[in-house]
């Protein structure tokens, strides 16, 4: 049972995201942040390491804090400590510069186009 | 050309050995024409034999390395010298009595004056003291000088010349050798100076090679025709010498004013050179200066295409995104409802694709406007009504209740202005103050214009929430730049109407406080 954050300003994509998640029966627990600061702060709460997610999808394009950004400071705050968590980069940016510049993080194993999907989120957990 | 010339030493110190040597076989066999030539005239001694084949062999030798080699010249050079200063010695002190025939190192006081001179220059030469460079060849010329008196002595069979008070007698072939030792020195003379100015291939060689030979030679010849002609009585000595004198300042007169005429055209043919020179570095100087203009000109202009580049790049980038994203959401939610049974759940997606319509029907609009910005529009300019354009505005945009427009268009109700630009520019300081309203009062918007000539400033204030503007201030009309998470958009709209107010030198600007407010001033310029 995988636990799942995602963070992105898109308030309709989360809603579709939401929509998916609760219909799919193999996630434990997520949680839905719609920016980068609130993110951090809810995982720097996450006490017991068995809470803290498995999976994490970020956004690029997002105001203040960009999925780079966020990354940035992920990788400082976290990474170490939590390796097995995956974070998959979510995006609707066709750009190949962003794709690259995301994969360039130690931290990022996928690259997601949006939207999400039930097909594509099984492929990711498994 | 002085290389080859500077060789010519070893010819010359070979010629002296030889002559040594023959002089010493003619002694050795007693063979009197090798030493005495003619009976009548005095003989060349063994000593003086000895001493030009020492001679030679430092004058041939010049340059080479050899240590050994070195060591023995110079001692042999210091025998020469003392034989040389022993003889003159001998002569104004009478110390020893050099008899011809007891002592074989006796020689003529000329020659002894002479060796010791040679000496001097070449032990000179051979340890490289080159600070005696001017002694060398003032010593030279004046050992060629004495050499020549003697031969010309010979030549003219004046016994004066070749035995002058109170040098003795000089044998013919010495004489000849002497000259051939000191041109053989003068070749052989480190950092000659005087051979690298004949040789020189500039104007001052060119006029010593010219010169120098004339008045060496033109003086001797004359006095010596002039002395042939007293001989065969053409005319008396007293007339000869005033003909020899007149004729030298004729020919040095003459050759002056030849040399003074060329020097004087190539001067006049400089000081042009130096003067067009002028002109044309003053001319170069300024063709400089205007290119650094172009230069600064042209990486201005690089600047704001680069900028430009960047600004679309940014769009581009920006606009595929937007445009791509709400389409997705679409696509995700049609998904969702096709599968899903329950009527809320569906009329929660609805609403979602409304919201998501909505949201691409203003990126679109937003393009639209970019659109409508690069085109012409000279043709939508006409008079308009503020009070008009902003009811059909407020047709579209959700107030609250309690929230407010108050508006103040006495003082400039209308202006002359591109109309789809006018809609724009007010819809997006509109909705911008609707989209960051304050959570908690009622909105209030006062807009105002005033007239100033062609000029019409609107202003438009709210009461929301405010940006930061020390840190966003720069930001605030980039392209794709948003400010806060409690609003949706594009963040295109404060770029489109920078750009369209400024597409005839209007101006806009924001003042704003956080927490209290957003003030909008624009000065629309009249079409």
């Amino acid at each position: 049972m995988a636990k799942i954050l995602l963070i992105d300003d898109d308030e309709i994509n989360n809603f579709t995201v939401d929509a998916i998640l609760k219909r799919v029966g193999f996630i434990s627990n997520y949680v839905i942040k719609d920016n980068g600061w609130d993110a951090l702060d809810y995982l720097k709460a996450v006490h017991d390491s068995t809470d803290f997610p498995d999976l994490i999808f970020v956004d690029i394009n997002m105001p203040e804090m960009d999925g780079f950004e966020f990354l940035e400071r992920y990788e400082v705050m976290f990474w170490s400590q939590h390796p097995h968590t995956k974070i998959s980069m979510l995006s609707s940016s066709i750009s190949e510069r962003d794709r690259e510049r995301a994969l360039n993080f130690m931290s990022v194993s996928e690259y997601v186009y949006k939207p999400l999907t039930e097909s594509k989120l099984a492929g990711l957990l498994s | 050309m002085i290389a080859k010339i500077k060789k010519a030493n070893i010819f010359f110190g070979g010629l002296s050995i030889a002559i040594g040597t023959f002089v010493l076989i003619g002694w050795w066999h007693e063979f009197t024409f090798m030493h005495q030539l003619f009976p009548q005239l005095h003989p060349m001694r063994s000593a003086t034999a000895l001493c030009f084949i020492v001679c030679g062999l430092s004058i041939a030798s010049v340059g080479r390395k050899m240590f050994l080699l070195r060591v023995l010249l110079l001692a042999g050079l210091i025998a020469v010298f003392s034989v040389g200063i022993i003889q003159i010695i001998n002569y104004f002190f009478y110390p020893f009595d050099l008899s011809i025939l007891s002592w074989p190192i006796k020689m003529s006081l000329a020659s002894g004056l002479l060796f010791c001179i040679l000496s001097i220059v070449l032990f000179n030469n051979i340890l490289s003291y080159r600070y005696a460079y001017k002694v060398n060849l003032f010593l030279i010329l004046f050992g060629l000088a004495i050499s020549l008196l003697a031969i010309t002595g010979y030549i003219l069979d004046y016994q004066a010349l070749y035995s002058l008070f109170p040098f003795s007698t000089m044998a013919p072939h010495t004489a000849v050798t002497f000259i051939i030792l000191f041109l053989g020195a003068f070749l052989a003379l480190r950092d000659n100076l005087l051979l690298e100015l004949i040789s020189a291939n500039s104007l001052g060689g060119q006029y010593a090679r010219t010169v120098l030979p004339v008045g060496l030679l033109m003086p001797v010849l004359l006095g010596l025709l002039l002395l042939a002609a007293v001989r065969w009585h053409l005319f008396s000595l007293e007339v000869s010498f005033i003909l020899l004198v007149f004729l030298c300042s004729l020919v040095v007169t003459t050759i002056v004013y030849q040399k003074s005429k060329l020097i004087h055209k190539i001067d006049l043919h400089k000081q042009k050179t130096l003067e067009n020179m002028r002109l044309l570095n003053a001319q170069l100087g300024k063709l400089n200066e205007e290119l650094r203009l172009h230069e600064y000109e042209l990486k201005t202009e690089k600047e704001v295409l680069e900028t430009t580049n960047e600004t679309l790049d940014t769009f581009v980038h920006a606009a595929s995104h937007d445009l791509r994203s709400p389409v997705q959401n679409m696509k995700a939610l049609h998904q969702l409802m096709k599968q899903e049974e329950d009527e809320m759940m569906k009329k929660k997606y609805l609403k979602a694709l409304e919201s998501s319509t909505n949201r691409l029907e203003n990126t679109i609009n937003g393009l639209m406007g970019i659109v409508a910005l690069q085109s012409n529009q000279e043709s939508n300019i006409e008079k308009i009504s503020f009070q008009q354009v902003l009811d059909s505005i407020l047709a579209d945009c959700t107030l609250q209740k309690g929230d407010e427009v108050i508006v103040h268009f006495k003082e400039a109700p209308f202006i002359v202005y591109v109309k789809p630009y006018l809609q724009s520019i007010l819809r997006n300081l509109l909705t911008n103050a609707i989209k960051y309203r304050s959570p908690n009062k009622n909105l209030k918007i006062h807009i105002t214009t005033k007239r100033a000539g062609h000029r019409v400033k609107l202003k438009v204030q709210d009461n929301g929430i405010g940006i930061d503007l020390q840190q966003y201030g720069h930001l605030i009309f980039q392209p794709f730049k948003r400010f806060s998470e409690h609003a949706p958009g594009s963040g295109i709209g404060l770029h489109l109407i920078k750009g369209m107010i400024e597409k005839n030198e209007g101006t806009i600007r924001v003042e704003s406080t956080l927490g209290i407010g957003t003030t909008f001033y624009c000065e629309l310029i009249e079409y």
